[in-house]
């Protein structure tokens, strides 16, 4: 596994609208999520110049998890659409907290690849490690995260100190919530 | 701690004014979080399984999560992994499989943390002793029932 990190423009040209269409296959198809996408790519108003990805891909150069990373000084997805995931907390806009988001973890090359169970393999692991790290280098030193909860699990097995900001909320029947990541 | 299986019940909330720090950690005593009552929010049976199991694979472990929410404002959450155990007569009872997940950092009498695993351990305890699950059998049930 290795990993490719950046804006936009920081990317391979070419590769973000692949980073687009697997988000699509993960979320939209396989998930079922109820997201904006058009012509096999799942994007929405936070993917801009601004938002960086962070991306493994496998030895046969497919991609197999992507993550999400957005500065809290410009809109961003907790504090525009889930605000109440923070328990009464006003959202953070600050350069010293970002936000991480549509983390997934899926090789759909593996027999056994569960959009469901992405959140417990060492690839999972490694692309979370990759994906702190990669918002503390442009000086994150909190993360809050929109996930689903078992994220949660993912981040106490990664050895990170983490902690929900508040209860979660249901959608579609599962649990999403708000949790908060030190990156120091 | 106490529990209620009605989340639309009220209960009487004999807790001091409780509030959110600014590292979003909601802060209290062991004793006091005694007095606070939960309610189930949601359980869930673990995800974590392959897509396609070959033929004919089965699951031989049961496992899930559930979260459960305090009537206090800001909102205490805790939730937890368990395991389906089959006990030596051939029944079946849930058991917690992880440390519990929450937004609570316990303090002591000098209102200082006594830190997040401490704070997991106590929790653990609390949830041991108290009978949450009954309240997610049934809800398991209803939620997968075919």
């Amino acid at each position: 596994m290795y990993v490719i990190a950046g804006t936009p423009a920081e990317l391979p040209a070419g590769f973000y609208p692949k980073v687009a269409n697997y988000r699509h296959r993960v979320f939209v198809e396989r998930l079922g999520w109820q997201l904006q996408s058009f012509d096999g790519a799942e994007q929405d108003q936070f993917d801009h110049d601004h938002t960086v990805y962070v991306v493994s891909k496998n030895e046969h150069d497919e991609i197999t998890g992507c993550a999400r990373l957005l500065p809290t000084t410009r809109p961003y997805l907790l504090g525009d659409v889930f605000p109440q995931l923070l328990n009464g907390m006003t959202p953070p806009h600050t350069s010293d907290i970002w936000e991480l988001s549509r983390f997934a973890v899926v090789d759909f090359n593996s027999r056994t690849a569960s959009p469901l169970g992405q959140f417990s393999s060492p690839i999972a692991i490694n692309l979370l490690q990759e994906t702190i790290a990669c918002a503390a280098e442009r000086g994150a030193k909190r993360i809050i995260t929109v996930s689903p909860v078992g994220v949660e699990r993912l981040l106490k097995r990664a050895g990170f100190h983490a902690h929900r900001a508040g209860p979660p909320m249901i959608i579609d029947g599962h649990p999403i919530f708000a949790c908060w990541i030190e990156t120091e | 701690m106490n529990t209620i299986q009605n989340p639309s019940a009220i209960a009487y909330n004999r807790m001091p004014t409780i509030t959110l720090s600014l590292d979003g950690y909601v802060r209290m005593t062991f004793e006091q979080f005694q007095q606070v009552t939960l309610s189930h929010l949601i359980s869930g049976l673990d995800e974590d399984m392959p897509a396609e199991l070959p033929q004919g694979a089965t699951v031989s472990v049961i496992s899930g999560y559930t979260e459960w929410v305090s009537d206090t404002i800001p909102t205490i959450s805790i939730g937890w992994d368990w395991v389906l155990q089959a006990s030596h007569h051939g029944d079946r009872y849930y058991q917690r499989s992880s440390d519990p997940r929450s937004n609570l950092m316990l303090i002591d009498a000098k209102q200082i943390d006594i830190g997040p695993i401490k704070t997991a351990v106590l929790l653990g305890k609390a949830i041991d002793d108290f009978e949450w699950q009954n309240t997610v059998e049934q809800f398991i049930s209803n939620r997968y029932a075919p």
